[in-house]
């Protein structure tokens, strides 16, 4: 079973289980039938999309940078550039 | 200076996140069991609201994006067709 199809799936089960309770067959109590039920895939999605922003932020705000290797990264550039220049390569 | 810009980004990105994300669910799964005379309903919009404005966000965004595509599509069309006469 390939990834696509278990998600496919679980969206699925989910979804059948949402409509039924908005079909009024589960036994849920006022409140939860009149207010609560129909905003769940709402929630679903403003989940996913604030999971998505929380990931990218945290993982921005962790990133180690390494001076070092930047460092020998330009150095290795520029040795490059100036071996190719030899050679009558058009480099910047 | 670059890193410090990518970490003042994804600090906001955080909070922005985080802010939502416990706002939206206290809105949809806390209130409507709170009474009405509560303070702490005067801190939350009206139950429509909480399905108002995603609904309202996702209608536009997806129209954006729709229309974004039909629009570049569309002008590659025309650059076809101007190519071939």
């Amino acid at each position: 079973m390939t990834r696509a199809q278990k998600i496919g799936t679980a969206f699925a089960a989910a979804g059948g289980i949402w409509l039924l309770g908005m079909l009024g067959w589960l036994p849920l109590s006022e409140t939860v039938q009149a207010e609560v039920w129909p905003a769940l895939p709402l929630l679903a999605v403003v989940a996913l999309g604030a999971y998505a922003f929380i990931n990218i932020g945290y993982n921005l705000l962790v990133f180690r940078e390494c001076p070092e290797a930047y460092y020998e990264l330009m150095q290795e550039i520029q040795e490059a550039k100036d071996d190719l220049r030899v050679k009558n390569v058009d480099v910047a | 200076m670059a890193q410090l810009n990518d970490k003042a980004v994804g600090a906001v990105l955080l909070a922005i996140g985080t802010f939502v994300f416990t706002y939206y669910s206290i809105w949809t799964l806390v209130i409507p069991f709170v009474d009405v005379e509560q303070p702490i309903r005067k801190l939350f919009p009206p139950q429509w609201f909480a399905i108002a404005i995603p609904v309202f966000l996702l209608v536009v965004g997806v129209t954006g994006i729709f229309g974004f595509l039909s629009f570049v599509m569309l002008q590659s069309g025309k650059k076809a067709a101007k190519k071939s006469t």
